[in-house]
């Protein structure tokens, strides 16, 4: 009862009319930059943070609460319609929601998400407001070797659903990491791979990297193929899944939530982490995992309900425990400290009206995205719908100023053209993105965790054998493996004797 | 096919010998206090193995199911020729400012990249620089380079 008497005191702040104003602000910006490809839920967030400095600490985290969550909705608009992830965690979403779209199925394929998301964001709230201290107990009790344990499983985990080859799926992450570690190594203070070049000692930026492998490539493919394609010749239409769809899609929503939220809670997962695991798992457990890739409603569903509940799930360690669980999360600590209060164990103490004020709003915003966003695909697709010879100069620019945005730095502008290359490169030979990206986010983290371990353990490997969870996490990456190897002399051996 | 794998996988091996050799620079350390090269040295020998293992695999089996259709001269030409156009023009921000080199770039895109006509390219690129404008200067307040060009003048 206590919870529901405080969760009562949140609403009564979030229903001020400043605050639904703000809201509702939030969640409309956080739509516009997750459907424009180019910017990010991060890249606005850091742009409007000096705006929200006039305002109460509640009201200007309900505002850059809203951009993420907002963000999250709006980021498979672009992914279903152009192909191009609005943000990081609509990538696996691009796999089956544009080949939906292709086949005719936009429709079907944006409302699901708008529910899902809608259904997974409420259902990670309730998480969040009932389980929120045991949780947080919990979450407490991994240390170093478990999450470089969980962090490993979750490449692996990754690499293996891969369509096209394991081998090549793992060197894009070993890529990937190695991407991550340019710039300075915050235990040593070294500068690493920045050959003299300042600009690197900050290390390269999530949204360049993001927007040069997923938005500059996808261009430079279009050049080649010319501009016959369009993204649409027909209405989207249907915008409220059938029966069929909600009993095909059902499960998936389901287990991407539950996933979405337990990944979102530990540092270093996040929505990213959530929506290629939900999405891995939901190939995995599928009756056609053959289908995947070819526009399922499933592929859909899972990684847009787990992105949606692992937003939701990361506001746990950030208003328990004071650790950001990403970088976003990360932006609102910041905010929040540059407005005097400190999160941690004390915040649902000392400042409950901000704890249960930003989780009211979640809620409310949650309830106004559903509602707003119904309607508001009509526009995105009439925005999207404009012939490609006309749209490709313009998702050209705002990647440029997307990426500008962020620090105001050419030097990213460039890095970004220039994995625009790469990605294109890495498109023509089959090489998989979403490795390589996920293993660059996680990279520093796996790091850092790793040498933490070595260092607790005095140089002994043990550590990662001797602790249960961390035990856990290795077995099942060690089974994927050999499920992975075994399964490959399968095949070979199933083709061979045809060949002969 | 075969010949753009090995090439790619090669070019991987090298990579991996690359980083391998300036992490190794850095300082390996030990496994009690790992030094900055450690963890960028392990991924450069995992990421050199796997390449190793891929260009075996195709030079003995030559092309597999997955495998992509590799590149054709004139795709890297018209490829090339619209990523010099795009490093030149950001390179312009500087020079004349974001909106003269934007606006020439965008010109260059709907022209020459895809063949509109002229009052189309026009029109199509001074509502495109609008519409950015508006939204990343005005709305967001992102500040965007001048150019040293219009200081000059101006001093």
């Amino acid at each position: 009862m206590d919870i529901f008497y405080e969760l009562m005191q949140g609403f009564a702040v979030a229903l001020q009319p400043t605050n639904i104003f703000y809201c509702l602000l939030g969640c409309l910006i956080g739509t516009l930059v997750g459907v424009l490809p180019g910017l990010g839920p991060t890249a606005a967030m850091s742009l409007l943070l000096p705006a929200t400095f006039h305002a109460p600490p509640v009201t200007a985290i309900i505002m850059l609460a809203g951009i993420y969550y907002g963000a999250m909705y709006g980021g498979s608009t672009t992914s279903i319609l152009v192909n191009i992830p609005g943000e990081a965690a609509s990538v696996m979403t691009c796999l089956d929601g544009y080949q939906m779209a292709r086949q005719g199925k936009a429709g079907r394929a944006l409302g699901i998400c708008a529910f899902g998301s809608f259904i997974a964001g409420t259902l990670g709230l309730i998480g969040l407001t009932l389980v929120a201290p045991p949780l947080a107990k919990f979450a407490l009790r991994f240390g170093p070797p478990e999450y470089f344990s969980l962090m490993c499983m979750g490449l692996v985990v990754l690499s293996f659903l891969t369509s096209t080859s394991m081998i090549r799926a793992l060197m894009m992450a070993c890529f990937g990491v190695i991407l991550g570690t340019v710039g300075i190594d915050t235990v040593s203070g070294s500068a690493r791979f920045t050959f003299g070049f300042t600009e690197l000692l900050d290390g390269i930026g999530l949204v360049p990297l993001v927007m040069g492998l997923f938005g500059i490539s996808e261009i430079l493919v279009n050049l080649e193929q010319g501009t016959e394609r369009e993204i649409f010749k027909t209405k989207v239409k249907g915008l409220l899944p059938t029966l069929a769809d909600w009993v095909q899609a059902r499960w998936a929503l389901l287990r991407g939530t539950v996933i979405g939220f337990w990944l979102g809670i530990l540092p270093g997962g996040g929505a990213v982490l959530a929506s290629f695991v939900a999405y891995a798992v939901e190939k995995r457990v599928s009756k056609y995992p053959e289908k995947f890739g070819t526009g399922i409603i499933e592929g859909v569903a899972s990684p847009e309900a787990a992105n949606n509940s692992a937003a939701q799930a990361a506001f746990i360690p950030l208003l328990t425990l004071g650790l950001p669980a990403n970088v976003v999360m990360a932006l609102l600590l910041g905010a929040l400290i540059l407005h005097g209060v400190t999160p941690g164990p004390l915040l649902m103490t000392q400042h409950p009206d901000i704890f249960w004020g930003v989780i009211a709003s979640m809620y409310l915003g949650n309830i106004m995205l559903l509602v707003l966003n119904l309607p508001l695909i009509g526009l995105w697709v009439q925005l999207l719908r404009i012939p490609y010879p006309y749209m490709m100069p313009l998702i050209i620019i705002f990647c440029i100023l997307g990426s500008y945005s962020v620090a105001n730095s050419m030097a990213d502008v460039f890095f970004m053209l220039l994995f625009g290359v790469v990605g294109y490169i890495m498109k023509k030979l089959k090489f998989d993105s979403p490795p390589l990206v996920l293993a660059f986010v996680l990279g520093p983290l796996v790091e850092y965790y790793f040498k933490s371990s070595l260092m607790f353990s005095r140089g002994s490997f043990t550590v990662f054998f001797t602790r249960p969870i961390s035990l856990v996490c290795l077995s099942i990456t060690a089974a994927i493996f050999a499920w992975s190897i075994i399964s490959g002399l399968r095949q070979k051996t199933k083709v061979l004797p045809r060949e002969t | 096919m075969r010949k753009t794998y090995t090439i790619a996988y090669a070019a991987w091996i090298l990579f991996a010998c690359a980083v391998g050799m300036e992490s190794w620079r850095l300082g390996f350390g030990g496994f009690v206090r790992p030094g900055p090269g450690f963890v960028p040295f392990l991924a450069a020998t995992t990421l050199g193995a796997l390449s190793l293992i891929a260009l075996v695999k195709a030079l003995l089996t030559g092309p597999e199911k997955g495998d992509g259709k590799g590149f054709r001269g004139a795709d890297l030409l018209k490829i090339f020729i619209a990523m010099l156009f795009l490093f030149v023009g950001v390179l312009l921000w500087n020079v004349i400012g974001f909106i003269p080199a934007t606006f020439l770039l965008l010109l260059f895109l709907f022209r020459c990249v895809e063949p509109l006509g002229w009052r189309r390219v026009v029109v199509a690129s001074a509502l495109t620089l609008a519409f950015t404008h508006i939204l990343f200067v005005v709305l967001l307040g992102v500040r965007l380079p001048q150019g040293r060009i219009w200081t000059y003048f101006m001093n």
